[in-house]
């Protein structure tokens, strides 16, 4: 095989979808390079390696062609009455085509970071919010502050691109940007700037951050009674606030699955009333970070064809949204679905749900182990390596074409939901 | 595939055919002059006593891209409320302010629409509007592209480049995403609010840029002119929504020196100050100035009583709106260094003066524009209301008597200083066919759509005559979509995909190696990946087909 070299080709492995990767496709599968950071070039390798005559299907943990395991998928999702289709860890593409099948059979969708997303979701559905988006952070921002944590464990090139950067248009330059990150401390290259300069931290440890964004609030209002007792840096805080107040475009970006605790809406929405505060004279903006795993891609397709963002059952005929008591883990635990369909597209190691007890369809991408227990598992294609596809971005307002940059005769699961949902049909007339 | 529409009364107003009873012969999806030699009539269809039109124009609808999935998003009460199950051959859906985009395409279709257009398409978004549109079903589409707060025209204009280049720039904008058109939105406004600032009017300058939105206006509406694109400039004007705002309005007309444009949405920005509220109709005097200057024309933006919610990309203004949200939620973005948008859930009221008044401002200007060919049926959707009101915002222009009525129940305040009960126009089936098919199709240079002559496609509206217009439009009897029966009173009998429509003005190259400079060093995304290929389009419009519209203007600015 002639290796095959593709410029400027958009990454699918975090919300960032930077788009100046090199991927080169040869015998062994894909390597990536230019600008692709440590863990993109580690999932290229893994995700992206050669099958070669490896199998590709399995019924029952057994090898199986992708004829018989299609069809035997087909007979389980036709005789199931109550199936959920979760992970769905896949591309716009990819979405589309489950879609068609999910309203056919009436199924439950729920997608592996609906859980993180929903903190954000609940903010914007009581509330709302002011936001901003990468190339905005990249040229405006003069202070950012990054809340939970330091972001790039999470979104690896995001101080790279949207700090760091050599000639913002209208902010100081990157050795004049001002970059303060509230959480538990953790170091990282990432974060230091070229020249060396370190964000600062105003360590908190996790378990207070709901308390320090309630602070942010309440400084932002100017609404905290005098005297308050707390052992958190309040002066710290207050003084951020000032900064804050004074900045001509401060950012507050956090990324929701780092705000892990119960209620961490409501943390979500004391920061999206900071920024809505701070507006009233100058200009601030959130940047409420995520896109990986296919989640906003997902989602996006989710709400323009059914009206809801994640977790709604298609049962009734119509979509029926219920973020809490559609969760993936509880139907399983509750056994209140008889099938899942599970999708993961992009990351091998993302565990399954452990309690389970329902046959299970699992559509996943090279390098998945073999699930002794499914009824059915399917290699298929990832996006941006063998299937091409869309991915909506961190800031969810640019969606990035994937290229294929390889074939691996896998299928796209866009084409595998089709060709079930042609099995049902056939199946019912 | 020849099939017969036969004795219907049509009414094609390219034609002059005003109610002529004729038969109508369709041929593989166009309309065709009647049967080759011994050719044999596939399906021949009785229509005596119905009434035929070429299918319908929605030119101003958001329908796809970043702010309507916003709003979806946000407004889970929307889509509870109003819940459409899967059904025959349609897909399960919602929403009744931000309907979901299969539902959206059913719904149109079955009012007899076939085509929509999205004006207000952010380049930077514009992978995700074809995509939502894509998925909008039967209807043709195609949108807008937004510029006018992009950081690489605002820098063009501070340098003073000169207008090839600026033309370069819009035609490759229009091109790299896949537009009919081109908008500007609050010119200059959306940007500067990213700086800080809360109003700019038309002869202000931006704080970072120092250029005027008068600026942006004339450069952006004379770039078309020159590059001949159909549609002329689509301004959302500065400061809408301000009392006393008429006059900007007015000044914009006079702005683009004689270069067409089109004011959309012009009841948001007819408003004066008089009165003990300092809220007023400046209908007469915005509907004088479209009749005197024949370069202008303009779409209505009605609104209507009830629940919808507002998206636009004027960040600066839904940013001041965000406390009058019903509910109370709102999101405001800046995007991208392109644009911004802004999203509030708005319930109008009758019996609230100002809502009842914008109401009232809406009918005076359909009714005091004298030229049907030069002003369009819109709620800009969803913002004034959601499309499905159309039926009754046509019952409202051709029944004074319905009209007076409706009048007698809004906030007394209101009705008293409006001039609209004292107005005796009814719109005739000919206007409202002009201004729903034949005059979009012309303003947007769609030459196969909006008539019915020899040539067109065959998208065809069978109406039964009804007393009640509103009856006759909301659930036409028989609709055609190219050729194929799509709805039948109201219920949809096929799933097609519409074509997208586009227009491909030329640039030199040389404008995209600015452009990729500027993309690697200040945005993002590479140049490469913003732009999007006509297979592209395709793919993404669900397999629907590309139409590329011929860029001809005829005449010179007046
Ligand atoms: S930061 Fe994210 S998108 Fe960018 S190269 Fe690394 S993994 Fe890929
Ligand atoms: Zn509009």
């Amino acid at each position: 095989m002639i290796p095959a070299t593709h410029e400027e080709c958009a990454c699918p492995f975090c919300g960032l979808a930077c788009d100046d990767l090199t991927l080169t496709a040869d015998a062994g599968g894909i390597t990536a390079g230019g600008g692709a950071c440590e863990r993109a070039r580690r999932s290229y390798a893994q995700v992206g390696a050669a099958v070669g005559s490896a199998p590709r299907a399995w019924i029952g943990g057994q090898p199986a062609t992708l004829e018989a395991a299609l069809d035997h998928a087909a007979g389980l999702l036709g005789s199931a009455h109550a199936p959920l289709f979760g992970g769905l860890a896949t591309d716009v593409l990819g979405m589309r085509g489950l879609m068609d099948l999910a309203d056919h059979c009436g199924a439950v969708l729920d997608h592996m970071n609906a859980e993180a997303k929903l903190r954000n979701l609940r903010c914007v559905q009581d509330q709302g919010w002011i936001t901003t988006t990468l190339s905005e952070v990249r040229n405006h921002a003069d202070l950012v502050v990054c809340f939970g944590g330091a972001i790039v464990d999470r979104f690896p090139r995001f101080f790279e691109r949207c700090v760091w950067v050599a000639e913002p248009m209208f902010a100081p330059a990157a050795g004049a940007r001002q970059v303060v990150c509230i959480g538990p401390r953790s170091e990282h290259a990432a974060a230091v700037s070229p020249a060396g300069c370190a964000p600062e931290w105003i360590e908190i440890p996790q378990h207070r951050l709901a308390e320090a964004a309630a602070l942010l609030r309440g400084l932002a209002a100017r609404s905290l009674p005098a005297g308050l007792a707390t052992d958190l840096p309040l002066d710290a805080l207050t003084a951020l606030v000032e900064r804050l107040r004074v900045a001509r475009y401060g950012v507050l970006a956090w990324a929701a699955p780092d705000l892990d605790w119960p209620q961490a809406d409501l943390t979500v929405q004391a920061l999206a009333s900071t920024i809505t505060t701070l507006n009233a004279t100058t200009r601030c903006a959130g940047l409420p970070l995520g896109g990986s795993d296919g989640d906003f891609s997902a989602d996006a397709v989710l709400l323009w064809q059914t009206g809801y963002p994640f977790r709604i059952s298609l049962a009734s005929g119509t979509g029926r949204y219920d973020p809490v008591g559609l969760a993936t883990e509880r139907l399983l635990r509750q056994r209140d679905v008889d099938l899942l369909l599970w999708v993961s597209c992009f990351d091998p190691a993302r565990s399954l749900p452990a309690e389970r007890d329902c046959p299970l369809v699992a559509l996943t991408c090279i390098g998945t182990p073999v699930l002794a227990d499914a009824a059915v598992q399917i290699m298929v294609a990832t996006p941006g390596i063998d299937a091409a596809g869309y991915l909506f971005r961190a800031d969810k307002v640019v969606t990035l074409p994937l290229r294929a940059s390889i074939d691996r005769q896998l299928p796209a699961v866009g084409d595998l939901a089709r060709r079930l949902l042609a099995g049902l049909k056939e199946a019912t007339c | 595939m020849l099939k017969r529409l036969r004795g219907g009364r049509i009414f094609d107003p390219t034609r002059g055919l005003e109610g002529a009873v004729a038969d109508l012969w369709m041929r593989d999806g166009w309309i065709v002059d009647g049967p080759r030699d011994g050719e044999r009539v596939d399906e021949d269809i009785d229509v005596s006593g119905r009434i035929v039109m070429a299918g319908a124009i929605d030119m101003h609808t958001h329908i796809g891209g970043g702010k309507v999935n916003i709003a979806r998003n946000m407004l889970p009460e929307d889509h509870r409320s109003d819940p459409v199950h899967r059904h025959g051959l349609c897909r399960s859906g919602a929403g009744h302010a931000a309907p979901t985009t299969l539902t959206t395409g059913y719904r149109y279709a079955a009012m007899g629409y076939t085509a929509c257009f999205e004006p207000a398409m952010l380049p930077v978004n514009a992978r995700q509007a074809h995509l939502e549109m894509g998925d909008t079903p039967i209807v043709d589409k195609g949108a807008y592209a937004m510029l006018g707060s992009d950081d690489f025209l605002l820098r063009m204009l501070r340098a003073g480049v000169d207008q090839q280049r600026v033309n370069d720039y819009v035609a490759w904008t229009i091109g790299a995403s896949q537009a009919l058109g081109l908008k500007v939105v609050n010119p200059g406004g959306i940007s500067d609010f990213k700086f800080n600032r809360r109003q700019l009017d038309l002869d202000e300058t931006h704080s970072h840029y120092g250029v005027t939105p008068r600026q942006i206006v004339h450069t952006l509406a004379r770039a078309l002119h020159e590059l001949k694109v159909p549609h002329p400039l689509h301004i959302h004007a500065s400061n809408l929504g301000v009392p006393g705002n008429f006059q900007t309005t007015l000044d914009t007309m006079v702005g683009s020196e004689g270069y067409p444009i089109h004011l959309t949405h012009i009841q948001f920005h007819s408003y004066g100050t008089e009165g003990d509220r300092k809220f007023s109709s400046a209908a007469a005097q915005i509907a004088e100035a479209i009749n005197r200057q024949p370069h202008v024309s303009a779409d209505v933006g009605q609104i209507m009583f009830g629940q919808t919610v507002t998206c636009s990309g004027d960040s600066m203004v839904q940013h001041r709106n965000s406390g009058f949200g019903s509910p109370r939620k709102s999101v405001v973005m800046d995007i991208e260094c392109d644009a911004g948008c802004g999203v509030v859930p708005f319930r109008y009221r009758d019996q609230n003066f100002v809502n009842a008044l914008q109401w009232a401002i809406g009918l005076e200007i359909f009714l005091l524009v004298d030229d049907p060919w030069r002003i369009f049926l819109t709620t800009d959707h969803p913002n004034g209301a959601p499309f499905t009101s159309y039926p009754h915002l046509i019952r409202l222009l051709m029944d004074k008597t319905f009209r007076r009525e409706a009048l007698a129940r809004i906030n007394p305040e209101a009705a008293a200083m409006s001039n609209l009960g004292a107005i005796e126009r009814e719109y005739s089936l000919n206007e409202i066919a002009i201004m729903t098919r034949a005059a979009p199709a012309r303003i947007l240079g769609l030459k196969d759509c909006g008539h019915l002559a020899p040539g067109a496609r065959a998208d065809v509206v069978v109406y039964r005559d009804d007393p009640d217009p509103e009856v006759m439009f909301t659930a036409p009897q028989f609709v055609f979509k190219n050729g194929t029966l799509v709805a039948r009173d109201g219920e949809i009998t096929a799933v097609t995909w519409g074509d997208v429509h586009v227009v491909k003005p030329e640039w030199d190259a040389g404008i995209e190696k600015s452009l990729a400079d500027y993309f690697s060093r200040h945005l993002t995304q590479r140049l490469g990946n913003f732009r999007i290929a006509d297979d592209e389009v395709r793919a993404l419009a669900n397999g629907g087909g590309l139409r590329v519209h011929a860029c001809q203007r005829d005449g010179r600015p007046t």
